[in-house]
Order: C-alpha cells, then sequence, then structure tokens
C-alpha cells in the first residue's frame, strides 16, 4: 500500500511540476475550455462581432505587455506604463489636430514615450530609487503634464489619414491587431533566441552574479524602461487612432491588467521567469474575462473588483508555490 | 526600498554634533531632515506672508488645516507601515469607503456614533486584509495595496452607484457645527492623534518594534519579534486613520462622496517621504506631520497665488520622486560613513 501510495503522490507531484513550470501550455488549455463552456453558456460568445472586439480588446494591453514582460523579468516593473500611453496619445492627437504633419506628429509620441523610459531608467539606475517609487513618480508627473496639455478635454477631429492607421481593416481584421501579432511574435522569438535578450533572465536571477559574468546590468535594465516606454505610447497612438478621438482618461489603470496578465501568464514579480507567448495569454484570458462579465450584464464597477481579487490572488498563489519550489 | 542599511540602534533624532551652546542646537537641528524640513516651512510661510496678505489671517490658517488634516492623519499610518519597509497604496480607498460606510449606516437607521464606529471598522478592516496577504502570503505590498485599492474602490462605485449620498439624518448634521476646543474636529483629531502616535513611536515598546523591523526583518526576528503581528498591525492601523480621516471629511461635508479620497495615498506616501521616514526604518511621526504641513501650505500657496490647479498633479509627483531621491541620497550617506566609522 505504501507504495501506491507513494506513487500517486510522485504523480501527483509531477503533475503538479508540469503545470507549474509549462505555465503557457496550462494556459492555453484554461482558454480553450473556458472558451467552449462560455460560448455554450451564451449565443453571443463566439459571434464575429465579438471576437473582434475581443482582438482590439487584447491588442493594445497585448503590446504593451511584451514590454513589461521583459523588464519584469529582469525584475524591474513600471507602474507608469498606462500614464505614459495617455500622454503619448493626447500629445500626438493635439500636435496633429493642429495641423502638424501626421508622421513627425506620430514620432514626437513615440519620443515622448522614449523619454518617460530614460527618466525611468535614469531614477532607477543612477540614483538607485525603487522602481515601484520612481515609477509611481513618474506616473504621476505624467498625469500632470497630460492634464496641463490637454486642459482636461478630449482631443476629437482627428485628420482621416491618421485614423487609417487604427482603422483599416485586412481580412476584417482591424491594422492594430496585427502589428500586435508581428510584435509578440518577434519579441517572443527574440526573447528566446537572441543573447541580448535572455540577459534579462540572467539579471533578475541575480544582478550581482549576472554584473560579476560581465553584464552591464545598468544599461541593460535601462533598455528595458525604454522600450517599455516606447511601447506603451505606440500603444496609446494606436488606441487614439482607433477610437478616433483621444480621451483624457486614456490609458488609465493598464499598468494593473498588463501586470496582471503578465503574472497570470507565468512572469514572476521577483525576476528570472517568464515569457512573452504566456504574458499574451495571460492578455487574452483577461481579456476574455472582462468580456464575459460585460456580455453577462455585471456592471462595469463589479469589474475593477474582479481584477483586483484576480491580480492579488494569482500572485500570492504565485509566491507560495515558489515558496514550495525552493523547500 | 529597506536596503542593507543597519542604522545601529534607531534613534529618531538623527547624528549629534559635539559642539557646545546655541551653535550646537542650530546645528543639530539642521543635520536633521525635521530640522531643515522646519526650516523651510518657517521660510515658506515667511515668503508667503509677504506675497499675499491673506496668508497670515487666523482664517487661512484654519483653512489650511482643515485641508491637511486627512493627510495628515492617513500620513500617520502611512509612516508605520513605511517603517516597517511596507507601502501602503490602498490608503486613499480607505478614506472614501469609509464616508460610504458611515452614510449608508446611518440612513439604515443605525444612530450615530454605532455607525461611525462601523466607518473606522471598515478602514481596519481593508489594513487587516492588506496585512494577512503581505504577511502570510507573502505577496509584495505593493501589488497586494494596488490590490485592495482597485478592489475597495470598485465597491465604493458600487455602493454610491456613482453619485454622493446625502439627506444625512439630523443627528449626525449637527456635528458639522461641532467644535473641539474651539477648533474645527478634523483640526483637534490630526494634532491629537499626530501626538499620540509621536509620543508612542519614541517611548512605546510595541510601537518602537517597527524600527527594528524596518532595519532587517531577519534580525527583528531573530531577537524575537513577532514580525508579522507588528506588520499586520501597522497596515491596521494605516486603515483605521485613513478612515478616520474620511469619516472627518464627511462629518465635515454632510455627504458621503463617491470622490472623497483619490490619490489621497501619494500625498500620505510623499509626507513622510519629506520628514525622510521609511528608508531602512527611520524617522519620527513629527517629521512625518512636517512633510504634510510643508505640502498644505504648497496648495495653499497654489491657490492664494492664483497658480493653475492643474498644476497640483505635477508638482505632487515631482515632490515624490525629489523627496525619494533627498531619502535615498542620506542613506547612502549613512551607509558610507558608517563604512568610514568602521576603518
Amino acid at each position: 500500500m505504501p507504495a501506491a501510495k507513494e506513487k500517486a503522490a510522485v504523480s501527483v507531484s509531477r503533475w503538479y511540476s508540469f503545470l507549474v513550470e509549462r505555465r503557457d501550455l496550462t494556459l492555453l488549455l484554461t482558454i480553450v475550455i473556458a472558451c467552449a463552456v462560455i460560448s455554450r453558456l451564451t449565443p453571443h460568445f463566439l459571434t464575429f462581432v465579438n471576437l473582434q472586439t475581443l482582438g482590439l480588446a487584447v491588442a493594445f494591453n497585448a503590446i504593451v505587455v511584451i514590454g513589461m514582460s521583459i523588464l519584469m523579468i529582469a525584475g524591474g516593473i513600471d507602474i507608469a506604463v498606462g500614464a505614459t500611453y495617455g500622454l503619448a496619445a493626447i500629445v500626438v492627437g493635439l500636435l496633429i489636430s493642429n495641423g502638424f504633419p501626421i508622421v513627425p506628429g506620430i514620432l514626437v509620441g513615440l519620443g515622448i514615450g522614449i523619454v518617460v523610459g530614460c527618466g525611468n531608467a535614469l531614477l532607477i539606475n543612477r540614483f538607485g530609487l525603487s522602481p515601484f517609487l520612481a515609477t509611481l513618480g513618474m506616473q504621476s508627473v505624467c498625469r500632470g503634464i497630460l492634464w496641463l496639455v490637454s486642459g482636461g478635454h478630449s482631443v476629437v477631429g482627428l485628420p482621416p489619414q491618421f485614423v487609417v492607421l487604427g482603422q483599416t481593416k485586412i481580412a476584417s481584421i482591424q491594422l492594430p491587431v496585427y502589428i500586435m501579432l508581428v510584435l509578440v511574435i518577434a519579441a517572443d522569438v527574440c526573447l528566446r533566441r537572441t543573447s541580448f535578450l535572455r540577459q534579462f533572465y540572467y539579471i533578475g536571477v541575480s544582478p550581482q552574479s549576472a554584473e560579476s559574468c560581465g553584464i552591464p546590468v545598468r544599461r541593460v535594465t535601462s533598455i528595458a524602461y525604454i522600450l517599455v516606454g516606447f511601447l506603451a505610447a505606440l500603444a496609446g497612438i494606436l488606441d487614439g487612432a482607433r477610437v478616433g478621438a483621444i480621451y483624457v482618461m486614456s490609458g488609465t489603470g493598464i499598468e494593473f491588467q498588463v501586470i496582471t496578465a503578465a503574472v497570470i501568464g507565468g512572469t514572476s514579480m521577483a525576476g528570472g521567469r517568464g515569457t512573452i507567448f504566456g504574458a499574451f495569454l495571460g492578455v487574452i484570458l483577461m481579456a476574455i474575462l472582462t468580456n464575459v462579465l460585460s456580455l453577462a450584464g455585471v456592471n462595469m464597477y463589479w469589474q475593477s473588483v474582479f481584477i483586483g481579487a484576480i491580480l492579488v490572488g494569482v500572485v500570492a498563489m504565485d509566491s507560495l508555490m515558489g515558496s514550495r519550489e525552493t523547500r | 526600498m529597506s536596503s542593507a542599511v543597519h542604522t545601529s540602534p534607531p534613534s529618531p533624532g538623527g547624528s549629534r554634533s559635539p559642539r557646545g551652546g546655541a551653535s550646537r542646537w542650530v546645528g543639530r537641528m539642521l543635520s536633521t531632515q525635521t530640522g531643515v524640513l522646519f526650516g523651510i516651512i518657517i521660510l515658506l510661510a515667511v515668503a508667503l506672508s509677504i506675497a499675499s496678505p491673506y496668508f497670515l489671517t487666523g482664517a487661512n490658517l484654519l483653512a489650511i488645516g482643515v485641508a491637511m488634516a486627512g493627510s495628515a492623519l492617513a500620513a500617520i499610518g502611512s509612516s508605520l507601515v513605511l517603517l516597517t519597509g511596507g507601502i501602503d497604496l490602498s490608503i486613499g480607498t480607505s478614506y472614501g469607503l469609509s464616508g460610504i460606510v458611515v452614510s449608508h449606516a446611518l440612513l439604515a437607521g443605525i444612530p450615530v456614533l454605532p455607525s461611525m464606529a462601523l466607518a473606522l471598522l471598515s478602514g481596519m478592516l481593508i489594513g487587516a486584509l492588506n496585512g494577512v496577504i503581505i504577511t502570510r502570503l507573502r505577496v509584495n505590498p505593493f501589488i497586494t495595496t494596488l490590490g485592495t485599492m482597485t478592489i475597495g474602490r470598485g465597491l465604493i462605485n458600487i455602493l454610491t452607484r456613482g453619485y454622493s449620498i446625502s439627506g444625512l439624518p439630523d443627528s449626525f448634521m449637527k456635528l458639522l457645527y461641532l467644535k473641539i476646543a474651539g477648533l474645527p474636529p478634523s483640526v483637534a483629531i490630526m494634532i491629537l492623534f499626530t501626538v499620540v502616535a509621536d509620543l508612542a513611536l519614541r517611548w512605546w515598546k510595541p510601537a518602537r518594534q517597527l524600527y527594528y523591523i524596518g532595519g532587517s526583518s531577519t534580525y527583528a526576528r531573530l531577537i524575537g519579534i513577532n514580525v508579522n503581528r507588528a506588520t499586520t498591525a501597522a497596515y491596521v492601523v494605516s486603515g483605521f486613520t485613513a478612515a478616520a480621516g474620511g469619516l472627518l471629511f464627511t462629518m465635515r461635508t454632510g455627504a458621503g462622496s463617491q470622490q472623497a479620497g483619490l490619490g489621497l495615498e501619494m500625498l500620505a506616501i510623499i509626507a513622510p517621504f519629506l520628514g525622510g521616514v521609511g528608508f531602512g526604518g527611520q524617522g519620527t511621526i513629527l517629521a512625518a506631520f512636517l512633510g504634510a504641513t510643508l505640502l498644505g501650505l504648497i496648495f495653499n500657496a497654489i491657490q492664494l497665488l492664483g497658480i493653475p490647479v492643474l498644476f497640483q498633479n505635477v508638482i505632487t509627483g515631482a515632490f515624490l520622486v525629489s523627496a525619494a531621491l533627498i531619502g535615498v541620497v542620506r542613506v547612502r550617506r549613512a551607509f558610507l560613513m558608517q563604512r568610514m566609522e568602521r576603518r
């Protein structure tokens, strides 16, 4: 009997470690099952229009999550992504609705993302602030500038040549979805294959050992912060083009959703673990959840309660699992 | 945040210089961040009273006191949390929720005092939840309180359906005109809590444990401090002071506002930072109070001098970053000096 028990225990722990290690496969399975169940429950889920909505809902967060998961793998975090997203969008909107040429306008917007990233990198890597604090401050500064330049008004009346960027459809799917897919695949492959991006894993596990292995830790993590800023700005601008107007509140709360998605996707808060594919699946799962809550007519405010609870729950589960692994 | 800086037995004052007489006193004052902060406040007050004839009027000073009461109260609890090396972002939510809870309880026919107790309890519950998740489930304090902040804000919106709650019973509305020792209740309570908390942190042993935890939670555990319990207690107090601030706000306005407390957590974190609280387990409540006073003066100046209110957000963020920078520089210097002393 004890032998059988032991065998069962071994197989359970094997399953357990499989679930922990292959988070992306587990997630994929979860998503498929969730879709199957939901489409049984409501006929509105698996309609083309709803899937289109879902794709767009995924697109902007997924662009941001690429940068965020690379950064979190390196042990950093950026709370300012939502504010960067909004600030870049509003500046581009103000510029081009006042007759500034479109391409330079977009470049200015992307430049803002890079500048914010540089600012974060400077505060964290040069002055030694904690990433949380530095980016929290940066968030406040960016939101403040956003309110200042916009005067609290949303930007409407964007020229059609700009709106095209977000609304063109290829095979009846909007352009941002394609952009997102290309970026996600490219980033995932690069993170797996290029030695430059693999450095982030070493840094996340232990910055000291990475440093003594000859990795310029500060320079490399600075690049991650700049990348996050750039991608957040890109997503914000595309979102503005898709909507055809830029709201003052654009990007509020994105940081929650993106961090939660990355953690669901297996990225560790402590750094050193995670993939972009996993984080991407995390974004999809979150989008499905929000979508279902909306389809079920659940109050928007309850959604924020759910998202908050999921964020804490997943991180708690992760840290409990982590402590079990090390034991 | 809690880098490997071991400030040997935590002294709330700061370094002492061996000089004599008045110059020694001034030197000691300026060698502490509290002293520098106090100096800045005096200078700013002088400048403001020259710049605006309305600054040094009793009405304006009371208005500053009332306006800063919420953040000063919240800063007390926030300081305790910062001392342990944590952070509490759910302060604004506790502040807002307490106003909603007291309004709902009153409308449900519950008498005034039990309703107020319920409001305070709601804040303590959020704090207890934070504490348990952080200490038992070992979740990063930032993520935990970010989560409870979102959850709480959602609950506030659900409870209010996006509107403010008005039409509170007369028994509560009477309190609008309440005066404690001739002061508005928020100012009186702010002063009382600040004094009590400051004294407790200087002389009461259980409170002083927080310094040791902030210095190094491992060593604190080794010398027999129940780190989990003390840390949880800090979060509970933080929820309590925030809820007290929210309750006083509701007593002043006579309505449960759904917007109350938005962004308050930033002020409640910046104020202690300005006073140098929280970097490796150091700082006093007095310093945090002075930090809140400085912020109150600056916001008052913004109004008196007619600076666009939209600037407030930028100023808040810039303050957070610069206060944190000052703190880091100070910790580094202390660290270097400690190393030099050892040689």
